[in-house]
């Protein structure tokens, strides 16, 4: 078992993990809120393609946490708007 | 001879089992860490469904490129630069022919709070089901219309089983069940489908899947910042809602249309392209090539039609790349493709997708996601400000200028501006048409996604 | 208000009537239209002369062989600047249009994201040639301010280290370009102005009254017509007999994924000052940098002169991103969204033609902006409103007369490259 931090908390993953199946192995709900009306948005088309899954990974925003492998030592965060 | 081959999924790997044989240099581009494509997404580690593909995939003699970006095509005249990013730098390669492979998406159609986290694609659940073995939730809808509910269906179950979770599950579907009999000829010359669709009825059976037909989602429920219900109606056969809807509780939500082609790299390429059952589809000639010399386009993009007929194409595609004129091998690929074609043209009369889709919508449903323009916005577009296509219509609205471009809304807008511009004000001297033209259309200069910095270099 | 409803509802009652308003094609006749004023082309020019034409009086009719914004106003990034033009006729039309752009904002209303964002030149090299360009501008009326490296850094925060000196320009502004051309459009039909979209001129002649534009399917009748058709507006002074040697030079954007906000001005390298001037077939890029209010970051700019060609060229997008990456070093992790073309007409001595034609009356030009087009439009607008009903000109017109590319022309000879 490895884990990486989302939001100050630290996620549990397994090997071959993506940041996405881990937050939502641990019942994270939501990823970012949008930049115009503040939406709450999670993972969509699950393959990277729809850009809704957006988290900043090592404050590098825009991150898609279904296709980015999760690693030991990551701060995500929650993204809010382009941040 | 070298060949680039983009997309690693069944029509791709199709393709490069055939070059392999006739020694060829091949490099094949997928922006996932495996191939697989779409079809088979199988768990790290473990082994392709089929061996044959298993082997290919770890054939030493084809070089390949996961996890990258294919941004940009050049076509030197003669042969091509492939521009690949990935990983903080982008590269490119020299090739003398190129098989484009890669794929489609989901279609998807928007309703009333769509946006909200728990509900996602069919092709979402299935993935982190079969990837990660993860469940979405433990009571869940698929909702949509065609025949990928099914395999997402049995994937949910199966990993529920296997991991000792109850689920609660049902299935609902826009078409009537009662339409199969529009394939006949399909499930005639493709036997093997028409015993997978038994197969599907009575695994339905079995696992007591509910299956609501004739109906579509109108809205996702909130409550305590998670899905907790979705409000069904009932639609009649030109898809129009007829009657109130119903609330169905449940805690992830599964949503699919079919699927369409992805035009991204055929744009960059400009292959010519041409409307088929209204996806805009590269066009080919019976040898898989397409309008430009030395390039070749098999599987999903050529129109849908399942990973078998994408096997067929890749097949048939890899064959005339390498010069194979006739012979029983081309001739019995060539009988496969066609069968399979009708097959797959059957389907599309079971499960059309009608423009009264346009009907459920209300003003302030969301139908760009990526930039949250909203249904409002686009007719307005059309009927104030003069758009006749997506393309105007995302120039006024920005609908499509999102980090997709558009992949899951062009469609939508495409048929929302194309019958507000049929309906609307007559502008004094004939009926406005709009314009659809596939290869104005499906334009996306960029490929996928690569850095400034990566670019820099 | 359920936007379906409304249109099902008219969905159902043009069923039950029985189908299509009578199409003229059908008849085979030709619809007539008359008019005091036919402009011909519906990007940013064009709307902004129907909206000072309107306003003079003028019954108009816009037309266009497409839809709104179908040109190059719709691959345009929406610069109204003063900033990159140096002391001249061109400037002195800038200087106009950018107040007017605001008077037309006022009118019209606040919907096409119009703001007075302000620009920054930079020098990395050639500090003295940027000052003296400032000097220069400043004594024909623009307002500059020379900046050191502390300043510069307030005013943007992210821009390299390595870059010492710049001037800012407040006047320089921004806007949405093909929602403006959209906008000020729909302003003008609320106010009685008519546009016909897929109007493809085939033919304009003369006759006792005035001209006669001749399309697939009506005829257009008028006193005078504005030729606003931008890139092809050497084609249309060709399908009236005449000429006008307006040429594409082509230009590349790279936008970028949404971003915070890193880039506050248009920002740009002082070197984009000659690139305009310049003559050079081959490929010219220089910096220009700005943020825009959906979050994205617009980079340009390249000049090349390579005809209609609307493909991808990887050496442009790589240099814009080099020299973009190099002005702000923050923009490496920049996702790059998209790019598109578009083609800037451009005339041989890059001033815009604005004027009537010196051998057939009543056609005025109001085309070759190059890539000052959205910003020179509301002068140019109102300029050629002036030219057509007699008032006193807002500038003397003379620099941009369509006649000193016509003097010892012969009718008819092609001057556009297609």
């Amino acid at each position: 078992m490895f884990n990486f931090e989302f939001d100050g908390n630290s996620i549990d993953f397994h090997d071959g993990d993506t940041v996405a199946s881990a937050l939502i192995r641990a019942g994270v709900k939501e990823l970012r809120r949008t930049r115009f009306s503040s939406q709450p948005r999670s993972i969509f088309c699950g393959i990277g393609q729809c850009f809704d899954c957006l988290v900043v990974i090592d404050d590098v925003p825009n991150q898609r946490a279904c296709i980015t492998l999760a690693r030991s030592g990551m701060k995500v965060r929650h993204q809010e708007g382009t941040k | 001879m070298k060949i680039g081959i983009i997309g690693a999924g069944p029509a791709g790997l199709a393709a490069a089992r055939e070059l392999v044989k006739a020694d060829c240099e091949i490099f094949v581009f997928d922006s996932n860490a495996r191939s697989g494509g779409q079809y088979w997404r199988h768990q790290k580690n473990t082994e392709f469904p089929e061996k044959k593909y298993s082997d290919i995939s770890r054939d030493s003699r084809i070089q390949w490129h996961f996890h990258v970006s294919v941004w940009q095509i050049e076509n030197l005249n003669p042969g091509f630069r492939i521009h690949y990013s990935g990983n903080g730098s982008s590269s490119s390669v020299e090739v003398e022919k190129i098989l484009i492979a890669t794929g489609s998406s989901e279609r998807t159609l928007p309703f009333k709070n769509w946006t909200l986290p728990g509900v996602m694609t069919a092709g979402a659940a299935q993935t982190i089901a079969k990837e990660h073995r993860l469940l979405p939730g433990s009571s869940i809808l698929i909702a949509g219309s065609g025949v990928f509910a099914m395999p997402v269906a049995k994937s949910l179950i199966t990993l529920a089983g296997d991991t000792g979770i109850t689920i609660e599950l049902g299935i609902i579907e826009a078409r009537s069940l009662i339409r199969w009999w529009r394939n006949i000829p399909g499930f005639i010359l493709n036997p093997s489908k028409a015993i997978e669709a038994l197969g599907y009825l009575a695994y339905a059976k079995k696992k007591r899947i509910k299956r609501i037909s004739r109906s579509t989602v109108t809205e996702a429920v909130l409550k305590d910042g998670q899905i907790s219900g979705v409000r069904v109606a009932r639609l009649d056969r030109e898809m129009k809602i007829v009657g109130d809807s119903y609330l169905l509780p449940c805690d992830a939500l599964a949503t699919s249309f079919g699927f369409t082609p992805d035009m991204t790299i055929p744009s960059i390429m400009g292959v010519h392209r041409v409307f088929k059952n209204s996806d805009a589809v590269v066009e080919v000639d019976d040898n898989q090539r397409t309008s430009i010399i030395d390039v070749w386009a098999a599987g999903e993009v050529t129109g849908i039609g399942g990973h078998e007929l994408s096997i067929s194409e890749g097949r048939i595609a890899a064959l005339n790349i390498v010069g194979i004129r006739g012979g029983v091998r081309l001739a019995f690929a060539r009988w496969k493709r066609l069968r399979q074609r009708i097959f797959a043209d059957g389907l599309g009369r079971i499960y059309p997708i009608d423009s009264n889709w346009i009907t459920w919508q209300e003003d302030s449903v969301v139908i760009c996601r990526c930039e949250e323009v909203v249904f409002k916005e686009i007719v307005d577009s059309v009927n104030h400000l003069g758009a006749d296509s997506a393309r105007s219509a995302k120039l006024f609205t920005r609908a499509g200028m999102g980090l997709c471009q558009g992949r899951f809304c062009q469609r939508n807008v495409q048929d929302i501006t194309e019958r507000c511009t049929k309906f609307s004000g007559v502008d004094g001297l004939k009926e406005r048409t709009s314009v659809k033209d596939a290869n104005r259309e499906t334009v996306r200069p960029i490929g996928g996604v690569v850095t400034l910095g990566e670019l820099s270099d | 208000m359920n936007s379906a409803n409304v249109h099902s509802a008219k969905v159902h009652s043009l069923k039950a009537s029985g189908g299509k308003a009578p199409s003229p094609r059908a008849t085979g006749d030709l619809v007539s239209h008359e008019s005091d004023l036919l402009i011909i082309g519906a990007g940013i020019v064009g709307a902004m002369c129907a909206h000072f034409a309107r306003a003079a009086g003028l019954k108009t009719i816009v037309i266009d062989r497409n839809s709104v914004a179908s040109g190059t106003t719709g691959a345009g990034e929406g610069n109204i600047m003063v900033s990159d033009k140096s002391a001249g006729a061109e400037l002195e039309l800038a200087l106009i249009s950018r107040d007017l752009w605001f008077d037309v904002g006022m009118d019209v209303g606040d919907s096409f994201e119009l703001v007075a964002k302000g620009g920054v030149s930079v020098a990395r090299h050639n500090q003295s040639e940027l000052f003296a360009l400032a000097a220069n501008q400043s004594k024909a009326g623009v307002v500059t301010r020379e900046l050191n490296a502390a300043e510069l850094k307030k005013l943007e925060p992210f821009i390299s280290p390595e870059i010492k000196f710049g001037i800012h320009y407040p006047q320089d502004a921004q806007c949405q370009p093909m929602l403006a051309a959209a906008r000020i459009l729909e302003n003008f039909v609320k106010r009685g102005g008519k546009i016909y979209s897929h109007q493809e001129v085939l033919e304009i002649t003369s006759f006792d009254a005035g001209l006669k534009v001749r399309t697939h399917d009506a005829i257009f009748a008028t006193r005078y017509i504005i030729n606003a058709a931008g890139t092809w507006a050497g084609e249309i002074a060709k399908r009236a007999d005449t000429y006008l040697p307006i040429m594409p030079r082509r230009g590349f954007i790279l936008v970028t994924a949404p971003l915070p906000q890193y880039v506050f001005h248009k920002v740009y390298d002082s070197d984009y000052v000659d690139n305009v001037a310049s003559d050079d077939a081959d490929l010219q890029t220089s910096t220009v940098v700005e943020g825009t209010k959906s979050g994205t970051i617009l980079i340009g700019a390249s000049r090349e002169r390579v005809g209609y060609d609307k493909s991808m060229s990887v050496p442009v997008i790589k240099k814009l991103a080099r020299q973009a990456t190099s002005l702000f070093p923050v923009l490496q992790q920049a996702q790059l969204l998209r790019v598109y073309n578009g083609f800037r007409p451009y005339s041989p001595d890059h001033l815009p033609v604005i004027g009537e034609d010196s051998k057939v009356p009543g056609l005025f030009h109001c085309a070759g902006h190059e890539g000052a087009g959205i910003g020179l439009s509301a002068a140019s607008g109102k300029l050629i409103t002036q030219l057509i009903t007699g008032q006193d000109p807002l500038m003397n017109p003379r620099p941009f007369s369509p006649a000193r590319f016509q003097e010892s022309r012969t009718a008819g000879v092609a001057g556009v490259h297609v």
